[in-house]
């Protein structure tokens, strides 16, 4: 048997795992292990076993993955998504579909202070779903927008998919964080227009509400400013280079920190427990994605002795196929992989195959990383295993179904490869920002 | 069984404490550092070995708790799919491989930290040397510790 | 015989790094002569192990053969940081001639190698370890209050100079030059510099004086070198020695070719300490930190002085007839006129 079939083999026994239901680190785990045993003995999987889950995971650059979750963590638990909710409601609301625009901006300005993307669009849609009923919203317009909003915190910085990315494929972590910025700004704007269109077809879907006296929007945007002072600590922090993006990530959950303490409504007591509860999600959560980069590791040593990737590069060769075509294909590639894996497993899983590829047809990394991370925002909206739409159904009203969800979030997916088709033929919108942070 | 479920979620609770109380020192230390680095230019030497050795104690703690949190990742799209019988047998089955696995790792992650010790293992901290191999046992723990969660779990999920 | 393939793991992608170079030169000449008997497979950018577990991973049998730096394995190597002393020589190539003598000569140096199940093939050093700063250093005074990434022992000979050394971690490298995290960085080859473009930010270079002190190596699996028949091993061992060679010309060839480039697009400078400003640096620095490393082995029952005096008495007897030429040397020939 070639070392090329062996690597099928330990892929298929990776699907065979996951199919029955085996976690899917261990699974990642596992299939490597058996694959390095039968390539190259017992020894090496003990190697593997012995060296591989310590140096995996003392790593200072992915520090930064669990202070950012505690800083969306504690950012949650003082009230910025509601705050941005309101806010934004102020100006957006006597627009139609204004509701639903609503959803969009509060998700993107939240977006700025999580790194993730299932907190927020579990808070928006508990804020939201309530006051779409109040204006007899479409709720089918509104589910989707808060799953769609939800897509935004893994684009724009900070983001755990991207620190998790350059990691891996050894890029400068502030550049691939700068470089998601843009192109989360074009998704909100692409969602708005979106939106509106929709609600301009559809008459009833989107009424507008009465309009709210200037004075009292001014007001209004006061209560940005926990998330304004994030967005400057975090994304200011590491455009302007007065912190490396680990140590911004800590600043981030320290002020973060500073901003529950002076914005706490309730008594000390509640205040110490919501910190409490930040800081065990935080340990799970770091925990879960630790434990899958562990056994990524593993898979991955495999599959490069297996020689995957460098077959994969041949046969890319052979085709003489343009490589846009292949980048096309690659990209479509998350679209199944996304309908089974969660968001940082098919990170994980793919990168180690595909990365090489991109490199070897000399495309840039980080304009890559901002592609795949979109096809993973996609990947969060299809069934059957669509996070958001998931998280989305967990808060609305009874009436609205699972299949119902799926369905809402359709126009945003169509939305969504719009923006993929404006970055892969524009990749300044992404790679412009970061190649300003550069040079002093 | 009393007992051993007794152990296992007082295991587990100590190790996430740790845990967290790791990384809120590391979210007082990180600012901490940056501010002593502005005021004075001068750094702490040792803070990114600090900071890397703050993730193993982070994530090996944690691994029970996510565990017993069902936190980490599978598909149960196919398994549900199947009768109940079925899907029990298949479910114990898939148990037992992971606490196989499990223990699998937690022994050579042990057997790792035991070589660490008896060779006194060190590392270059900035400019100054620090120990490795108290460290190193940090992995057997957390493994124990999510091999007893596994065991216990599924025991007090069939029953 | 059939065909053997030759697992080698790399730490790093960058093809501008000489060492790489080297090693695949070394690979495609054990094919040649071995008639296509030997063909490498590489492996970058640590695919199959990280760099502080490539020992163990060649132990293992997952990779025959790799690139890493003595640092990564301050437990394994203890006597063999004596070749990491910083002020002993400027040249790399007399800093692997006496390398080599004490590992085929020192048991106890021996030891370190044999007991990871390594073996030495050759020392793939790196040159002059240069500081590259933002603003030309000319004088010991301004290195003072000078914010350097910085490390081991060299580390803390510049912070007796009055520096100031952060540890950066080596993916943050770039972004900590670009963002003024630090004001320069230290230990650091020319080649290696222009590598990772550091010079971009960072384009004056200077030699104090402290001159070459890393170890990087090129090792092989003990169990993997042990299979292989007896003329093989000799004809790796022979190549490993032609490495040192090899290097010397390709260096000064290298830096021949990279110069003008950093000149002329970065205005890149490259200063040398005088011998009076070198034997000034020394003085604060070397006798501290040579007794305190020979404290630090009598401890652990190894008789450091001896080791000393022994790779200070190599690198005597090889200095004569060097004639390799630095960074700072080639630029001096390249610009005379240059202040
Ligand atoms: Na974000
Ligand atoms: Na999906």
């Amino acid at each position: 048997m070639s070392d090329v079939t062996i690597g099928f083999l330990g892929i298929g026994l990776l699907l065979v795992l996951l199919v029955l239901r085996f976690p899917v680190w261990a699974a990642l785990a596992c299939s490597g292990a058996a694959g390095l045993t039968y390539i190259r003995g017992w020894g090496s999987t003990v190697n593997a076993l012995s060296n591989g889950p310590w140096s995996t995971v003392s790593s200072y650059v992915l520090s930064a993955v669990p202070l950012f979750i505690l800083m969306g963590s504690l950012a949650y638990y003082s009230g910025v998504t509601q705050g941005a909710f309101h806010a934004a409601y102020q100006w957006l609301g006597r627009l139609r579909g204004g509701l639903a625009m609503t959803v969009i901006a509060a998700s993107g300005v939240f977006a700025a202070t999580t790194g993730s993307s299932v907190a927020s669009a579990a808070t928006m849609g508990r804020v939201a779903f309530p006051e779409m009923k109040r204006y007899n919203y479409s709720l089918k317009l509104g589910a989707g927008a808060i799953a769609a909003g939800g897509l935004l915190g893994i684009m724009i910085p900070p983001s755990i998919i991207f620190i998790i990315y350059a990691s891996m494929a050894e890029v400068s972590v502030s550049e691939q964080l700068l470089a998601g910025l843009f192109p989360g700004l074009l998704t909100i704007l692409v969602f708005m227009l979106g939106i509106s269109l929709i609600c301009h077809i559809d008459k009833d879907a989107g009424p507008p509400a009465p309009a709210i006296p200037l004075r009292q929007a001014l007001a209004a945007l006061k209560q940005f400013w926990g998330a304004f002072v994030l967005m400057v600590v975090v994304i200011g922090g590491i455009y302007s280079g007065i912190f490396t993006p680990t140590e911004s990530a800590g600043v981030g959950a320290f002020v973060a920190l500073i901003i529950m303490v002076c914005t706490r409504r309730a008594g000390w007591k509640t205040l110490l427990s919501d910190i409490i509860e930040s800081l065990i999600s935080m340990s799970v959560s770091t925990a879960m994605i630790f434990a899958l980069l562990i056994g990524a590791s593993i898979f991955s040593i495999f599959l490069s002795l297996a020689g995957l990737p460098q077959a994969l590069i041949g046969l890319v060769n052979g085709l003489d196929v343009s490589p846009l075509t292949v980048l096309l294909i690659v990209l479509a590639l998350y679209l199944p992989i996304g309908m089974f894996l969660d968001s940082i497993s098919s990170l994980i899983v793919t990168i180690p195959i595909v990365l090489p590829v991109i490199k070897a047809l000399e495309m840039d990394p980080v304009w890559f990383g901002v592609l795949v991370c979109l096809m993973i925002e996609i990947g969060l909206l299809t069934p059957p295993v669509g996070m958001n739409v998931f998280v989305v159904k967990g808060t609305a009203p009874p009436e609205l179904s699972l299949p119902d969800v799926y369905w809402s979030v359709i126009p945003f997916i169509l939305m969504l490869l719009l923006v993929l088709a404006l970055l892969i033929a524009f990749p300044e919108i992404s790679l412009w920002l970061p190649a300003n942070s550069r040079g002093d | 069984m009393k007992l051993i479920q007794h152990i296992e979620r007082w295991l587990r609770r100590i190790l996430l404490a740790i845990s967290m109380l790791t990384t809120a020192f590391l979210v007082v230390l990180i600012p901490l550092n940056i501010a002593v680095r502005a005021l004075s230019g001068q750094g702490w030497g040792a803070s990114v070995q600090i900071v890397e050795l703050a993730m193993v104690i982070i994530i090996f703690f944690a691994l029970a708790e996510a565990e017993a949190r069902k936190e980490h990742v599978d598909v149960s799209l196919f398994t549900n799919m199947l009768g109940t019988r079925t899907r029990a047998v298949v479910r114990f089955f898939e148990r037992l491989l992971y606490a196989a696995f499990a223990t699998l790792l937690g022994y050579y992650t042990l057997l790792r930290a035991i070589r660490s010790f008896e060779r006194d293992e060190t590392m270059w901290a900035g400019v100054s040397v620090i120990l490795q191999w108290p460290f190193r046992f940090i992995l057997p723990i957390g493994l124990a510790a999510l091999l007893l969660t596994i065991i216990v779990h599924h025991f007090k999920e069939s029953s | 015989q059939g065909k053997k393939h030759v697992f080698v793991n790399h730490t790093y992608s960058n093809d501008v790094l000489y060492d790489l170079v080297i090693i695949r030169w070394f690979y495609e000449e054990l094919e040649k002569r071995s008639n296509g008997r030997y063909t490498a497979k590489f492996y970058y950018n640590e695919a199959l192990t990280k760099a502080a577990d490539q020992g163990s991973a060649a132990a293992s049998g997952t990779i025959d053969s790799f690139f890493n730096s003595l640092g990564y394995n301050p437990t394994e190597f203890k006597l063999n940081r004596v070749f990491e002393h910083v002020g002993l020589t400027n040249s790399f190539y007399v800093q692997g001639k006496a390398i080599m003598d004490l590992y085929n000569s020192e048991p106890l140096i021996r030891q370190e190698w044999d007991k990871q199940d390594i073996v030495l093939i050759a020392p793939v050093l790196q040159t002059e370890m240069a500081i590259t700063s933002k603003k030309p250093i000319r004088k010991i005074e301004d290195l003072r209050g000078l914010k350097l990434r910085g490390y081991a022992q060299s580390g803390q000979a510049l912070s007796m100079l009055g520096s100031e050394i952060l540890t950066i971690a080596a993916p943050e490298r770039y972004d900590a030059l670009a963002k003024g995290v630090v004001d320069g960085m230290s230990g650091i080859a020319v080649d290696v510099a222009y590598g990772e473009r550091l010079h971009e930010m960072s384009p004056h270079f200077v030699d104090i004086g402290l001159g070459v002190y890393s170890f990087t190596y090129f090792a092989m699996s003990k169990p993997t070198f042990d299979s292989l028949p007896q003329e093989d091993q000799a004809m790796i061992k022979e190549l490993g020695a032609e490495v040192l060679e090899k290097m010397k010309t390709g260096f000064i060839d290298l830096y021949k070719t990279i110069i003008p480039g950093m000149v002329d697009k970065h205005k890149s400078t490259f200063y040398e300490f005088s011998e009076e400003q070198r034997a000034e640096v020394l003085k604060i620095v070397t006798p501290k930190i040579w007794e305190n490393w020979v404290a630090e082995m009598n401890k652990a029952g190894f008789p450091g002085e001896r080791i000393l005096n022994q790779y200070m008495e190599a690198v005597k007897k090889h200095a004569p007839g060097d004639t390799y030429k630095s960074a700072f040397a080639v630029y001096r020939e390249m610009y005379p006129d240059a202040a």
